[in-house]
């Protein structure tokens, strides 16, 4: 070990150790999960309003730019907040090096999808598709 | 020469616990503590709402791609099974929402950690995501 260096020659050469983005991980774990607090409020509140409402009604709440910003937002923060927790859970559960970055390249695609289905979706709305 | 062999009954003493008690907390046989139960609900909660957020996805692409879509998805969704469901979506929500602030506040005030206050948090964050989930339905039901 040189000077400094805290890792040992055998971690080195197995090339373990950590990869420099836990603390951006653990940042933005808890900045989406600050942001989802009074985006998600206004979410419930959004769902119940929906429960009396037919088909355009429904439409136009969510054609309305305002309804299509703060959904937009929940969503981003949301499912970004969705794919940092889950990729704790595989790296926790998950074990053998093929079968874990397998399922964590999954949850990356899956939670790319939700997101981009659903803007796809509210853009459709919006533009009164 | 004349070395003492010691006895071998002495070596081979056969393990006898003073006290059938385990010697550690063993994960099968411990009493859960409140706060354990909560981490763990904590995580499994948010794993769930992976589902729901698929539920909501497909929810916002039927309204997008037109009325018969949407129309056959909310019947789904206000059958009872899509009731229960919704119901349990939400609760996991709401849970996952309150035991969230509980950790945000553990990031500021390392101090609210300690057990007793924790376990008093517990308790509380499953209370309050009872009280909010119901208080939704209700709302939801009543006055919608």
């Amino acid at each position: 070990m040189t000077h400094g260096d805290f890792r040992t020659e055998l971690g080195k050469a197995r090339g373990l150790g950590a990869a420099r983005s836990g603390a951006r991980h653990f940042w933005l774990q808890r900045v989406t999960a600050f942001a989802n607090v009074p985006l998600f409020i206004f979410f419930i509140g959004l769902i119940i309003s929906l429960s009396d409402k037919d088909y355009a009604q429904i439409h136009a709440i969510f054609a309305n730019p305002f309804i299509v910003l703060i959904v937009a937002l929940i969503l981003l923060s949301g499912i970004y907040h969705m794919k940092l927790g889950m990729q704790v859970i595989i790296e926790d559960y998950v074990h053998g090096n093929g079968w874990r970055v397998f399922i964590l390249a999954l949850n990356i695609f899956c939670s790319v999808f939700l997101a981009a289905a659903s803007a796809l979706a509210l853009v459709k709305i919006m533009l009164g598709g | 020469m004349a070395v003492a062999t010691p006895p071998v009954e002495e070596k081979i003493q056969p393990y006898r616990p003073s006290s059938p008690r385990p010697k550690s907390p063993h994960v099968t046989i411990y009493r859960w503590p409140i706060t354990m139960a909560m981490s763990i609900a904590h995580r499994a909660t948010g794993a769930a709402l992976y589902a729901g957020t698929v539920l909501l996805v497909i929810y916002l692409a039927a309204l997008a791609m037109g009325e018969q879509s949407f129309h056959y998805v909310q019947a789904v969704y206000q059958s009872l099974i899509g009731q229960f469901i919704l119901f349990l979506y939400s609760l996991a929500f709401v849970y996952h929402m309150v035991g969230g602030i509980r950790h945000l506040f553990w990031d500021v005030r390392p101090g609210l950690m300690e057990k007793h206050c924790a376990t008093k948090t517990a308790w509380a964050t499953i209370g309050i995501s009872l009280i909010v989930t119901i208080f939704i339905w209700f709302v939801a039901c009543t006055f919608f």
